[in-house]
């Protein structure tokens, strides 16, 4: 049956953006965290294109858990099928967006080849299926998941702006810095757990 | 190509984690103690192995459109594979890892290195650079969960060093302590042993 | 149109032979994982109940319609039902936790066994000390249970009491007669 009570969609929804939230409290989706994020703009480029192929994805792998590796018994086949899923829809979405929207593919289209490899989608898709979630739940989760996921990037690459004219040690350039202030928003992140 | 030379690279001029910055979900994610990291280490290093001896193997019959995907599919094979026998004889470690090991497959140090080494060279090199690159990876694992755990619960491997009054910092296997750790020991990498191979 | 297709069948022949090694390591590693599963609830049983000679899982759809609970064993000595074992699943801080609690037919919580977890580290995981644990056993399935914080892991502690909590109303509400 299906359970759509606001409060526990909204209980989902909160935690997947703040308590749980994806790259500073799960690690998922490091990669595009560290590597796309010395702006703003592109960042928020990126948290568009990560949101639409997470929403996407989620709904096809629900289809594809429920009503084909369930009933034919192929549950192991989960990580090859998914994967698979999110690889063609990439390249689905980028086709689409290149022919219907210039403009669109001009602001997105770089982003789209890194999503394969980006661990937060296949992430999200898995642990939907490892929480049992309905079709409902599912969606609000990946949501919940996108935004998480852009409010974490947009925040850092706004932070990273400004450390550009910082004055950082030389063996702390680069990455290390990166990192050191990535932790101190996942400690700031911390403070919301035991919302939900 | 000098086998020794590919050893070189993948444990220290082009560790995956220090200096090339690869894979960093596992990273974060399971050096909350020593055990775990040295085992999501060695689980990469046999996928790394077997994705790169499949895939030197197949070059030539793989059409170079569908390179990415048939790639992927390899390593997912393997990641599948590792994660049943995990669960079949190390349970403890399977269940600690969770989520992270079908995550394997998206791991950029895998598709990266089929797409740039084993692609290209021949099987035998690929073979040992996957296990230098998996080596590599493990050993910056090993030292980073080593590094949290001995601060954050005052032990390595679960043996307690520390004792009872040492006052553990939590906060370093949590979240945070991840990005702090490694920022940290990036930085001494740098000053370390970038100084002295230059 | 013709290039498109040879290069579907490739891909399909390479996915078609990756699940056919997949379905034979998962035949021959299905079996060790789920007597391995087994074999770790029994020993768990026996520690509940050391008079216990056997158990058996109880396939019953009311009692399996509760929320959490996902096993029910019946724990026998003899031909006596001498209690109950109740596999809950609670959600933990990072992740389900699989627990196990040993009810005896007259209501006393004789046990409980944590299967599995992924909690934290030096925090939540300090559900699996046995001191945690042992604070379970003795406790009267119909009241409410009292048990210690712990510190900087409340979230963990209390999957473990929703845990226990689902299993001794399922005892009370059908097994208890």
């Amino acid at each position: 049956m299906l359970d759509l009570s606001v409060s526990s969609l909204f209980a989902i929804l909160v935690s997947a953006i703040l308590v749980n939230n994806f790259v500073l409290s799960r690690f998922l989706g490091i990669c595009p965290f560290l590597g796309v994020s010395k702006q703003v703009e592109t960042a928020f480029g990126m948290g568009m294109a990560v949101t639409f192929v997470m929403s996407l994805a989620s709904i096809i792998t629900f289809v594809v858990q429920n009503y084909i590796l369930d009933p034919l018994g192929l549950q192991y086949m989960q990580t090859i099928m998914f994967i698979l899923v999110i690889a063609s829809l990439v390249q689905f979405v980028e086709m689409v967006i290149q022919k219907t929207s210039p403009a669109l593919y001009q602001s997105l289209g770089v982003f789209l080849p890194l999503i394969t490899t980006n661990c937060a989608v296949l992430g999200l898709t898995i642990l939907n299926i490892q929480e049992n979630y309905n079709i409902v739940e599912t969606i609000v989760h990946a949501i919940g998941a996108a935004v998480g996921f852009s409010l974490a990037i947009v925040l850092f690459a706004a932070i990273r702006e400004k450390l550009e004219i910082a004055n950082v040690p030389q063996p702390f350039k680069g990455f290390p810095i990166a990192l050191l202030t990535a932790g101190l928003m996942s400690l700031a992140f911390l403070g919301f757990s035991g919302l939900v | 190509m000098n086998m020794g030379n590919i050893v070189k690279n993948g444990i220290v001029r082009e560790n995956p984690v220090f200096i090339q910055f690869l894979g960093m979900c596992p990273v974060l994610a399971v050096t909350g103690t020593a055990t775990n990291g040295l085992g999501m280490g060695l689980a990469t290093t046999a996928v790394l192995l077997g994705s790169n001896t499949v895939i030197a193997l197949m070059k030539n019959f793989i059409p170079s459109k569908i390179r990415i995907p048939s790639f992927i599919v390899v390593i997912a094979t393997f990641v599948t594979m590792i994660g049943m026998v995990m669960n079949a004889y190390l349970p403890d470690l399977f269940n600690a890892l969770g989520i992270f090991i079908p995550l394997i497959v998206v791991n950029c140090l895998i598709l990266g290195r089929a797409e740039s080494f084993a692609s290209k060279k021949p099987t035998g090199a690929s073979m040992v650079d996957g296990i230098s690159m998996g080596l590599g990876f493990t050993l910056a694992l090993v030292v980073l969960g080593a590094v949290r755990e001995l601060i954050g619960s005052g032990s390595i491997f679960g043996l307690e060093l520390l004792g009872e009054a040492y006052p553990a910092m939590g906060i370093m296997v949590q979240p945070p302590g991840a990005f702090l750790a490694l920022g940290l020991l990036t930085a001494l990498f740098n000053v370390v042993i970038l100084k002295r191979i230059k | 149109m013709r290039e498109i297709i040879k290069l579907g069948l490739i891909l399909l022949i390479i996915t078609s032979v990756a699940g056919l090694i997949l379905g034979g390591v998962n035949s021959m590693t299905a079996d060790i994982i789920e007597a391995r599963a087994l074999e770790d609830s029994m020993e768990a049983i026996e520690a509940f109940f050391p008079e216990s000679d056997d158990a058996g899982i109880i396939d019953d759809g009311d009692v399996l319609a509760y929320d959490l609970v996902d096993e029910v064993y019946e724990v026998l000595q003899g031909d006596t039902v001498i209690g109950y074992t109740i596999k809950t699943v609670p959600n933990g801080y990072d992740g389900p936790i699989e627990l196990l609690t040993g009810i005896s037919i007259e209501g006393e919580i004789t046990g409980i066994e944590i299967l599995s977890q992924t909690e934290t580290p030096g925090l939540g995981d300090r559900i699996t000390n046995d001191e945690f644990k042992d604070q379970f056993a003795g406790q009267s399935s119909d009241e409410e249970l009292e048990v210690d914080a712990l510190s900087g892991a409340t979230v963990s502690k209390n999957a473990v009491v929703n845990g226990v909590n689902a299993a001794t109303e399922v005892f009370e509400e059908e097994l208890r007669n």
